[in-house]
């Protein structure tokens, strides 16, 4: 039944509007690099500003929207209308909550993979690759090259992370929210605005209690000490990997204790 | 084994109780009318049973299993809204109900498509409120359910519908299941009911076969119904 509830909460949230807004930047994403082909007229150089601004624009919104329709789906789909056929649904609340969270992390990797392949053709160009290369290779020739490669992963992961608590103190906020009888929008973002900007500034505080011991002014050709750089990386992940957790138990507790539709 | 018991159940929203310890028990085979006014706390009720809201306390059972999985698997439930997401199609929504519902029999529901003159293809959001309510209706009585909810079918449309809706309920239900009609509409019902809970102010005020009250009182439920909540 979850892989039944993922496919349609999926379809969902990746509906025409973000089929639209990927086709959208695909034809910037292209336009971009064909007028800079052209001769660098006065004319030319206008357009080219212009695109890169929409670009930059069709970049922001796609993941605004991707978080919208995200949250805009848990609201839609267990607090309003449609709510009375999801909660009748033969299914339980664990499957309800985990097939919007996994259709949610899937839907944000895919818009963060493909506006990234945007950003890398444009920015970096026809000799994008050979530009990563070199920059990896500078990270070798900092660090060693083990810790090259576990600094990328690290750093992936700790952008994903994050990601994911933006999503989750939103769900958040949602599932609390909609608890009360009254005003249930305002106190569903009151709430999620809240716990992320109370989260961030414990980590804040975290990350500059450790830059208290740690030796953040020996920086040697544009990176710090490889110390450094492991115990700041190592505390935002598991910070992060705690919040989201933490986030994630706690919604679904309170969820599995039953809803008010309206 | 009664199919469904509710034990005590009260329910309040801002400190007003809308259920106060209902009490009541549902048989198997019996069409049942759960008949009261305008803010009664009928479908208030009804969504507890569907596990929609949160009772204050109390306990529903279904075949003595608290609502939960096996509940839905077997209660079909129409509610006073259209809960269909609008921008499918009627031939998608049709294999969203046969995805999750064992019970769902989609040659029937496909039937009686036909006999409404009614696109398989056509979006929802595209259809009048009235098809949409029918398009409800056929998706609920598609399943074979031990249990039929319907909340108000009969409110806000015309007498030819009503008939429809009426036709389809009697025609469709799986032989031996139970119906649960909650309506104010009570003269257009009366005639397929076994049996009648008068529901007021939170309050079951009766609960009585329908034969049994009409040679009682000597009259229809409808007469019955106006005497009692008289304004």
């Amino acid at each position: 039944m979850l892989g039944k509830l993922f496919k349609y909460d999926f379809k969902w949230i990746n509906n025409k509007v973000m089929f639209i807004y990927y086709s959208v930047f695909l034809i910037i994403t292209i336009l971009v690099k064909v007028i800079e082909s052209f001769e660098q007229t006065i004319l030319m150089v206008v357009v080219d500003k212009i695109l890169s601004g929409m670009f930059i624009s069709c970049f922001i919104s796609i993941i605004i929207t991707c978080f919208m329709r995200i949250w805009a789906r848990f609201i839609d789909n267990f607090y309003k209308d449609s709510s009375y056929l999801t909660h009748t649904l033969p299914v339980t609340k664990d499957e309800l909550f985990n097939s919007k969270v996994l259709a949610s992390i899937a839907s944000l990797i895919i818009a963060i993979i493909i506006v990234l392949l945007g950003a890398f053709y444009v920015f970096l160009g026809d000799n994008g690759f050979d530009t990563l290369k070199i920059m990896y290779q500078s990270l070798i020739d900092a660090y060693n090259s083990i810790f090259a490669f576990i600094f990328v992963i690290g750093l992936i992961l700790l952008v994903l992370l994050e990601v994911l608590f933006f999503m989750f103190s939103g769900i958040f906020g949602i599932i609390i929210g909609h608890r009360f009888n009254n005003y249930k929008m305002f106190k569903s973002i009151a709430i999620g605005i809240g716990s992320y900007l109370l989260l961030s500034i414990i980590m804040f505080v975290i990350l500059s209690l450790i830059g208290n011991y740690a030796d953040i002014n020996n920086i040697v050709d544009g990176f710090p000490p490889l110390n450094t750089v492991k115990v700041f990386g190592c505390v935002g992940i598991i910070a992060y990997l705690v919040f989201d957790i933490a986030y994630y138990f706690m919604a679904k507790n309170i969820f599995n204790k039953g809803v008010n539709v309206d | 084994m009664d199919l469904l018991e509710i034990k005590n159940l009260t329910k309040s929203f801002d400190n007003k109780k809308i259920l106060k310890g209902i009490n009541l028990k549902i048989n198997s085979g019996k069409i049942v009318g759960l008949l009261g006014k305008n803010g009664a706390g009928k479908s208030t009720l009804i969504k507890i049973i569907n596990d929609l809201l949160i009772p204050d306390s109390g306990k529903v059972l279904f075949e003595g299993k608290e609502i939960g999985v096996y509940s839905k698997e077997h209660i079909s439930y129409l509610p006073e809204r259209t809960y269909l997401d609008k921008s499918m199609k009627v031939n998608d929504v049709i294999n969203f109900f046969s995805d999750f519902y064992k019970d769902f029999d989609k040659k029937r529901a496909y039937a009686l498509l036909k006999k409404l003159d009614l696109d398989a293809d056509s979006r929802i959001i595209k259809m009048s409120k009235g098809m949409q309510e029918k398009l409800q209706l056929i998706l609920v009585m598609s399943r074979d359910a031990s249990l039929y909810v319907l909340d108000e079918p009969l409110s806000g449309v015309d007498p030819a519908t009503r008939d429809y809706i009426l036709d389809t309920i009697l025609s469709n239900f799986k032989e031996g299941a139970s119906i649960i009609i909650s309506t104010h509409l009570i003269s257009d019902v009366e005639r397929i009911l076994d049996d009648v809970v008068f529901i007021d102010n939170g309050k079951i005020v009766l609960s009585s076969s329908a034969d049994e009250l009409r040679k009682k009182e000597k009259a229809s439920i409808d007469e019955v119904f106006r005497r009692m909540f008289k304004c």
